[in-house]
């Protein structure tokens, strides 16, 4: 399909051990559309960050490594690209923001240099950048560019600092924004505002965003669909209604069912998922959720289940279907 | 009413972060407080316990004015108010043993000791008594902020003031957590001031709900009449920032966040604190600010346009 953006089959990211690989991602496989928003959900140690950074070419090797597997995006094999090709390409046509913007903005560096310096290596000339610069930090809500572009990452305030670095990440662009979990640090006014603002920008440059976050409020209010990843697997992957409204693995309906409901006036105990997240490199045979999941059968020890179609655009990794749940 | 707060406030050199906050805590009540950073929220928290001095006001702990009382009467009333931390990563020695952790507060207070009692805490938080040997990088984020609790238990409090307690923990482990504090509360008839910048779990806990925004108490109400009816705007503009977990309600919120940042406490607006970034400001919120008032029974808030508002509806 032409329409497809970036497409990931069998990614596999291990750590380096002396003679092997430990693998803490595995077979990792999706697409994302040109202008989708995709959200990719997890807690702790589920690989969405690995994942996103190798799409990136910004895994910190060592220690992790890809073991295996394919990043194809705008139709060209990432992982096979020269460090020199990726750099093009990177910012350009791929662009990421994190949650600590001090991760990717220089703190010695005035910011409006910083966003030309990403201009200028990509060969746009010098006063260009210049300009274009003022232009993306009022585009982001920036008041006084001028100025702003005069002063220093510490000057601003965390949701400033967001501003800053989304409109170094989009002043090329790129077809494809990876977001991990920029708000979650973030007063929840100032989160509203950044999610409506990079939903007004992917509206308006038709970029597609890969949005990676533990929280499924955001993820309800910002992409049309979920991955869902677990203990270094992709579980399931469905348009978010779709997956809200019919979970098809026990573990995202173990999720949503935890949540307090916002309309519910009894406030009754939650729901408990037991135990905790495995350690990923040390997750058990088979389904890694098996030893979690009351649904759980013989066979989830034994053999992982692959992602299988669900209809409706929904892909789970269960054995077990929901009309066989107990519950 | 097991704990009061009188006009407290604390400024730290210029940083006024508590303005002047009067809060009443009735036995076995939890009241959710919330807010943005430099709010006060937690400056408010570390004065409940007494971990620093009020520049301004008082605590009173059953009747008791604990900010005039010192040494061996002061250590035993506060020994009945205890806070959970929000990582208990850092709230635990990494060297010592959960059971280690947990006599040491008992040896502090005098308490009786011994394996029995450890075992009856880790019980009491829902771990087994094996767990006394080991040791803070073995436990699970969930098992340690269970940790933190039975050694706030140890001291046999009355109040606990919870500051963020699930907010540092995994997505699935945070429902354990808060069906624990339930049980907890409803067990041994605690009184709990849950702080908390997540509206869904003070809704789910919370009797009554207090909304601070810049050192001052906003608006102050029944859990249900604050969140449904809020009368402040800020407490409006706080829920409907907060993304709910249902595609469907998202999809029909009007996109319309407030505007600005909250201003430096050290350098707060005029009038009503609020007013730079209330979408309902008029000319008299930017030069007088407005009192905290009861405007609906026991449902109270700070807003010049609310007063007016609800005084109308009151006498049509």
């Amino acid at each position: 399909m032409t329409d497809t953006l970036l497409s990931v089959r069998g990614l596999t990211i291990g750590v380096q051990r002396r003679r092997s690989l430990q693998p803490i991602v595995r077979d990792v496989s999706f697409d994302v559309r040109k202008r989708e928003a995709v959200g990719i959900v997890g807690e702790s140690g589920s690989g969405k960050t690995l994942t996103m950074l190798s799409v990136m070419g910004l895994l910190p090797t060592p220690p992790l490594r890809v073991g295996g597997g394919e990043i194809r995006f705008a139709d060209r094999d990432l992982t096979q690209m020269r460090e020199r090709d990726l750099r093009r390409v990177r910012g350009a046509e791929l662009s990421m923001i994190y949650q600590d913007p001090m991760t990717s903005l220089n703190p010695l560096m005035r910011v409006g240099e910083q966003i030309e310096e990403v201009m200028t290596a990509h060969g746009v000339p010098k006063d260009d950048a210049r300009v274009r610069t003022r232009e993306a930090l009022a585009h982001v809500g920036i008041p006084d560019p001028d100025r702003t572009a005069r002063a220093f990452p510490h000057q601003f305030s965390g949701g400033m600092r967001q501003r800053v670095m989304i409109a170094a990440a989009l002043v090329l662009d790129p077809q494809l924004l990876i977001a991990d979990e920029p708000t979650t640090a973030l007063d929840v006014t100032i989160q509203q505002q950044i999610l409506a603002l990079v939903r007004s920008l992917q509206r308006e440059h038709g970029m597609a965003i890969v949005w990676i976050t533990h929280d499924l409020g955001v993820v309800a209010r910002l992409v049309e669909r979920v991955i869902v990843m677990y203990a270094g697997r992709v579980v399931e992957d469905a348009p978010t209604r779709r997956l809200f409204r019919r979970p098809e693995h026990p573990y995202t309906a173990g999720l949503l069912a935890s949540l307090p409901d916002p309309s519910d006036r009894s406030r009754g105990p939650l729901a408990q998922i037991p135990g905790t997240p495995p350690d990923p490199t040390d997750v058990p045979t088979g389904c890694p959720f098996r030893t979690r999941c009351r649904q759980a059968v013989e066979r989830c020890a034994l053999e992982m289940p692959p992602l299988t179609d669900r209809g409706k655009g929904a892909r789970a990794a269960c054995w077990v279907p929901p009309e066989e749940w107990v519950s | 009413m097991i704990l009061e707060a009188r006009d407290l406030a604390k400024d730290y050199g210029p940083v006024r972060a508590l303005r002047g906050v009067s809060l009443a805590l009735e036995r076995g009540e939890t009241l959710g407080i919330v807010g943005e950073s430099g709010c006060g929220k937690s400056t408010l928290a570390r004065l409940l316990v007494r971990l620093e001095e009020p520049t301004r006001g008082r605590i009173e702990f059953d009747g008791v004015d604990l900010t005039a009382l010192h040494g061996r009467r002061l250590r035993e009333r506060r020994r009945r108010i205890q806070m959970v931390f929000q990582d208990p990563y850092a709230s635990l020695d990494p060297r010592q043993t959960v059971g280690g952790a947990i006599a040491e507060v008992l040896r502090v207070h005098d308490l009786a000791r011994g394996a029995g009692r450890v075992a009856e805490l880790l019980g009491m938080v829902g771990l087994a008594a094996g767990h006394a040997d080991r040791y803070p990088h073995e436990l699970s984020g969930g098992q340690r902020q269970r940790v933190s609790v039975a050694r706030s238990l140890a001291a046999e409090p009355v109040v606990l003031i919870l500051d963020e307690p699930v907010s540092a923990l995994d997505v699935s482990v945070r429902a354990e957590v808060m069906n624990l504090l339930v049980r907890l509360r409803d067990e041994l008839g605690l009184s709990y001031v849950f702080i908390s910048h997540d509206l869904s779990m003070v809704r789910h806990l919370s009797d009554r709900i207090a909304v601070m925004y810049l050192g001052r108490v906003v608006e102050l109400g029944p859990w249900d009449a604050v969140l449904d009816v809020p009368l402040h705007p800020y407490t409006g503009a706080l829920r409907d920032a907060m993304p709910v977990p249902d595609p469907e309600l998202e999809a029909g919120r009007v996109d319309a966040p407030i505007r600005g940042e909250v201003p430096n406490p050290a350098a707060p607006p005029s009038g009503c604190p609020f007013h730079p970034r209330c979408p309902l400001a008029e000319e008299i919120c930017r030069e007088i600010r407005p009192e905290l008032l009861e405007l609906l029974p026991a449902h109270a808030a700070a807003c010049h346009v609310a007063a007016r508002e609800v005084s109308a509806v009151r006498s049509a």
